[in-house]
């Protein structure tokens, strides 16, 4: 994932995970993808979402035993 | 790897993100119920991108005091308003089911437990995010304020018509 850290949110409720990842992908280039782990239920419809409203690409929900996987991919916009 | 339909679990239309969205939240009171709803909101949006500021007035100014009892003020009324209204994000109480304290203590906890931020941690979230803290100017007066006795997250002490210009065209608009 173009040698970025997966961002670790799992623990993190409403609204945390999604700052944490606002934060992290104001650091990044457009066309990097983000890795987001979060156990917060609520996220399977905010990450999308906040995908929508920023314009980013949501590409991908990987449910695991007790946590999410995501991975949304920045744009140039 | 499953594509997603962004209608399947969106209720957001698509504008352009470029255009930069606005969000005006009055901070009124100073419970910990209510401030946490506001910074949540404000805080979502500013990481969703929009342009926020907040507004605290009347009671709201007490979450944005520096923690600590003064005795100031120009009058003796002033310096008891001063002195009765302890501000501090951290000891801010719950609007319902307070009993004293022992309410706001317990939520206290409860949110630590359940990962919940406190407002200390949200006013440190909403600075890194940029989102503007503005305070009224009458309250600051009647509970004998200055600008060294807020946090220093706060941009100015304004009047009603600064706020009205920072707001007009915001999408999102609340009241808390």
């Amino acid at each position: 994932m173009n040698g970025n850290e997966p961002l670790d949110c799992r623990d993190m409720r409403c609204p945390r995970p999604i700052v944490e990842m606002a934060k992290r992908m104001r650091k990044m280039e457009p066309g990097q993808v983000l890795e987001l782990l979060v156990d917060d239920p609520v996220a399977k419809k905010d990450v999308p979402n906040w995908c929508t409203t920023t314009g980013n690409e949501f590409l991908e929900r990987r449910d695991e035993d007790r946590f999410f996987r995501f991975y949304v991919k920045k744009s140039d916009r | 790897m499953a594509p997603l339909n962004p209608r399947d679990s969106s209720t957001l239309d698509s504008r352009p993100s470029t255009l930069t969205r606005k969000a005006s939240i009055v901070v009124f009171s100073d419970e910990l119920d209510r401030a946490c709803s506001a910074f949540t909101i404000a805080n979502g949006a500013a990481a969703s991108g929009m342009e926020v500021i907040m507004f605290f007035s009347c009671w709201g100014v007490n979450v944005v005091r520096k923690d600590g009892r003064a005795f100031r003020g120009d009058t003796l009324m002033n310096r008891l308003m001063n002195f009765v209204t302890r501000g501090g994000a951290a000891r801010l109480h719950l609007s319902r089911l307070n009993f004293l304290g022992l309410g706001s203590w317990m939520m206290r906890r409860l949110m630590k437990a359940k990962n919940i931020q406190s407002i200390p941690e949200m006013i440190a979230d909403a600075r890194d995010l940029g989102v503007r803290l503005l305070v009224c100017d009458n309250p600051t007066a009647i509970m004998g304020l200055k600008k060294e006795d807020l946090i220093s997250d706060v941009e100015d002490i304004v009047g009603v018509a600064t706020y009205i210009k920072e707001s007009v065209g915001a999408e999102l608009t609340l009241f808390i």
